[in-house]
């Protein structure tokens, strides 16, 4: 229980010490003269004593638009927010600064950063392409003026009333272009539409110089058209708004492309170790330690931030005589959402290899800052170092450096003083292409799919075959029917009537049990009469098979006929079978 | 019939002509190692780069791609000798003398392999076509079966045989794929020029990044035009010219 309250106690302190502060919005950072943008005064964890005033600023209508207040839990802090809400209209173009509003609390007295606002032309085709009720969408580069690779914010606003819409496509010849951050959201009034604005930024970094475009810039948006807008009745329908019905309009909405002229670095006054890095940087740089013994590693942390194209920094390696130095360990941080700030720390090992070493060299790393329009150069150090004498003999020295080294790559292996020797039989020589890559191999591997199939489709036959006794019987009357007719031409050979007659009668009671569906033992020419009249089996048939059965009959006691009659018999048991079929 | 008539019997003719250089041709192939490898033992470098070069079209071997990648180390290549190390590894992904010359030339070079996931160790245990191989005889073995036990259903009483077998040849499928999607997705290129830079974006112009030494390696991230998107070990991605990396595909 005691330790229950105990964890109370530290929650309840930990909630009560949260930061308190003063922080200014705006919705977006550029809009049209004449257009709304939302500006808000969030005060954290503390109550202001009153409502806080803008100041006036000229070309700016600042209006109140109301308060509201949150609560957020999580993390192990509470922030309770009261938000001030404000309307901003310009009424020309220019940039605006939003001075930071002090505000006053029991606790103390709050101030707001400072934000800038860039008002353009309202109805400029440069940046807007397509002013329709619906939908439209601005490009907004921040500069028309760079170097070659100085980067340029751009802002790409989408005004959309209702919605959907897929990801801006912006063509930028001559740019390197970064991925965009998630978009802001915010809402617009023009005239008297609301809209839900969508604020994609990005950044275009120019690889070459000369009078380039970026843009157009096109989006597709599927929008939401309330079908009644057009045809509203004439009377006064009190179900109007309760039945309306949107219907999807895909369109294709697009931004001009803008000019940006890109210039090429100067060449002047350029550090030969330059590689291209252009923005404001700075760096601090400390040594891990400045008293070593030879052989020992002093690890150099060197820190560079700042805005641009911090990437580009590089930190060489130092070739510095009497050091040995290594491949530096790098780590970028991008310190906002579109990469324009950041933070890239170096972590540079180098070991002394003599005791004469009184300082590490200090460390340049040249840059162009674009607002000066000059090259400058990051400096740091020398650093004074005292580098005593080693006690062990060097070639020890040297030996325990090269196993440190190679003690990743080999495992603990033996060392090698040289590569394997080569071979002296090629193998066999083929075709290093996969196998999945072979149409023969996929010809190949089709066989036992295709026995599969087969196996398959064997196996449907079977079970159809088995679960149909007539056509089991079927086959069974023609084979015994095609046997019997080979026997018969055999018996006629060798004249021997009775037995021409038994086999004849066998065939035709299998031809007629099959007909008629009935067994075919006992079937006689008189039982057999109704059923075939019934099948309507034609009388000249019927006056055949009455004909060879009564042959048949009679050759139980005389059988001797001559072979042109027993022809015969073959010939009328052929039409029989046929008229049967 | 006179065979040796040259109006009438011109196809034997290209026939037997045909024929011969099938048969030489092996022949010659099996000289020209022999040569590459003479020039190898007596220090000829660029000679022997060049013989093992033209050998190569005519087909690929581990040991071929072993001894190429030899005799750019000798030549002070390191970057070229690492990714013939690595294209004749995908060949033969468990020779032992591949593996350790590959790791002898990173410690001459300096540099470090990026290192491969479990998942990569486990599937190089075997090349892409051995996997394939297996995965197919098992694979087959599996539907011939099943299409046995379809025509006799008398056999169903051993079903755990194909319960077996199913689940073998599943699981060798998955290492298969496995497998294909290392072999194609896993692209490698080491520098092969001291202090070639990588760039920001695919153009001349485009600002410096940083420089390279031979035989770092970096994985393939894409192709644009003359250029290839790469990323080191320490995560830095640029663009570098196709003439300064040598690619790991065999």
């Amino acid at each position: 229980m005691l330790r229950l309250f105990l964890i109370i106690f530290l929650l309840l302190h930990a909630l009560s010490a949260n930061a308190q502060r003063a922080v200014a919005n705006l919705d977006r950072t550029t809009v049209a003269v004449g257009e709304g943008v939302g500006f808000s005064i969030a005060c954290e964890n503390f109550q202001p004593l009153r409502l806080p005033s803008l100041p006036t600023i000229p070309g700016l209508r600042i209006s109140n638009s109301g308060s509201g207040r949150s609560f957020q839990l999580g993390g192990g802090q509470q922030i309770s927010t009261l938000t001030y809400n404000f309307l901003i209209t310009a009424n020309k173009t220019g940039t605006y600064t939003i001075p930071g509003v002090s505000i006053q609390s029991n606790s103390g007295l709050f101030k707001t950063q400072s934000l800038k606002l860039r008002v353009v032309k309202a109805d400029s085709p440069d940046n807007k392409s397509q002013l329709s009720d619906y939908a439209f969408i601005r490009l907004i580069p921040s500069k028309d003026k760079a170097y070659v690779g100085e980067p340029i914010p751009i802002e790409i606003q989408l005004f959309l009333q209702n919605g959907r819409f897929n990801m801006p496509e912006l063509t930028a010849e001559g740019f390197n272009l970064r991925e965009y951050p998630e978009p802001q959201s915010s809402r617009a009034q023009k005239g008297n539409a609301i809209y839900q604005v969508r604020t994609f930024q990005t950044v275009a970094i120019p690889v070459k110089a000369g009078n380039l475009k970026i843009g157009p810039v096109k989006m597709d948006v599927v929008l939401k058209i309330r079908q009644n807008q057009r045809r509203r009745s004439p009377f006064n329908d009190p179900f109007e708004g309760l039945l309306t019905r949107y219907q999807d309009v895909p369109a294709k909405i697009e931004a001009k492309a803008q000019n940006i002229t890109v210039r090429p670095l100067p060449t002047e006054g350029q550090p030969d170790n330059f590689n291209g890095a252009v923005g404001e940087f700075s760096m601090s740089a400390k040594a891990s330690t400045l008293e070593v013994t030879v052989g020992d590693p002093v690890t150099i942390n060197i820190e560079l931030s700042g805005i641009g194209t911090i990437e580009s920094l590089n930190f060489p390696k130092p070739e510095w005589p009497d050091f040995k130095s290594y491949e530096p360990t790098i780590l970028s941080k991008k310190t906002d959402p579109l990469g324009l700030s950041g933070l890239k720390t170096f972590e540079q090992v180098i070991i002394p290899e003599n005791e004469t070493i009184k300082e590490i060299p200090s460390l340049k790393i040249p840059y162009f800052d674009p607002k000066s329009e000059s090259y400058k150069v990051l400096s740091q150090g020398p650093f004074a170092l005292k580098v005593n004498p080693s006690s062990k003999p060097d070639s020890i020295q040297n030996t325990s450096i090269a196993k440190t080294d190679s003690s990743d790559l080999e495992n603990e292996k033996p060392q090698l003083a040289d590569i394997l020797w080569i071979k002296y039989e090629a193998g066999t020589l083929g075709n290093a292409t996969p196998f999945v890559l072979r149409p023969a191999f996929w010809l190949l591997q089709s066989i036992p799919l295709l026995f599969l199939i087969g196996t398959l489709i064997l196996r449907h036959k079977r079970n159809l075959f088995a679960n149909n006794p007539k056509l089991r019987r079927q086959l069974q009357v023609e084979q015994i029917t095609s046997k019997t007719l080979t026997k018969l031409a055999i018996l006629i050979e060798e004249n021997k009537a009775l037995e021409f007659h038994i086999e004849l009668a066998t065939v035709l009671r299998e031809q007629l049990g099959l007909k008629l569906d009935i067994p075919s033992e006992g079937i006689t020419c008189d039982s057999i009469d109704e059923p075939l009249t019934k099948k309507n089996i034609m009388p000249e048939t019927r006056e055949i098979l009455r004909k060879l059965f009564t042959s048949c009959d009679a050759a139980s006691y005389a059988a001797s006929q001559s072979t042109t009659e027993l022809r015969e018999y073959i010939s009328d048991l052929e039409k029989v079978i046929s008229d049967l079929k | 019939m006179n065979i040796f008539c040259p109006k009438k019997n011109n196809s034997t003719w290209v026939f037997i002509i045909i024929f011969l250089t099938i048969i030489i041709t092996p022949h010659a192939n099996s000289f020209t190692f022999e040569k590459a490898n003479e020039f190898f033992d007596k220090g000829k470098y660029p000679e022997a780069i060049q013989a093992y070069n033209d050998l190569s079209t005519n087909g690929l071997s581990s040991n071929l791609l072993f001894n190429l990648g030899n005799s750019h180390f000798k030549a002070g290549e390191f970057g070229k000798a690492m990714s013939n190390y690595q294209r004749a590894l995908k060949l033969s992904p468990r020779h032992p003398d591949i593996i350790s010359n590959l790791h002898f030339a990173h410690k001459q070079a300096q540099t470090e392999p990026i290192p491969i996931t479990f998942r990569q160790k486990l599937t190089r245990k075997l090349s892409i076509q051995e996997w394939t191989i297996i995965t197919s005889l098992s694979g087959s073995l599996f539907l011939v079966i099943i299409g046995i036990f379809i025509l006799n259903p008398s056999y169903r009483k051993s079903i755990a045989w194909i319960k077996v077998l199913g689940s073998t040849t599943s699981i060798l499928l998955l290492f298969s794929v496995m497998s294909v999607i290392d072999y194609f997705g896993d692209k490698r290129a080491y520098a092969t020029q001291d202090g070639a830079v990588v760039r920001t974006g695919p153009v001349e112009q485009s600002p410096e990044l940083f420089k390279v030494k031979d035989g770092m390696e970096f994985i393939v991230l894409g192709r644009s035009g003359e250029f290839i998107n790469i990323q080191s070990s320490i995560g830095s991605a640029g663009w570098i010219h196709t003439n300064s990396v040598a690619l790991t595909l065999p």
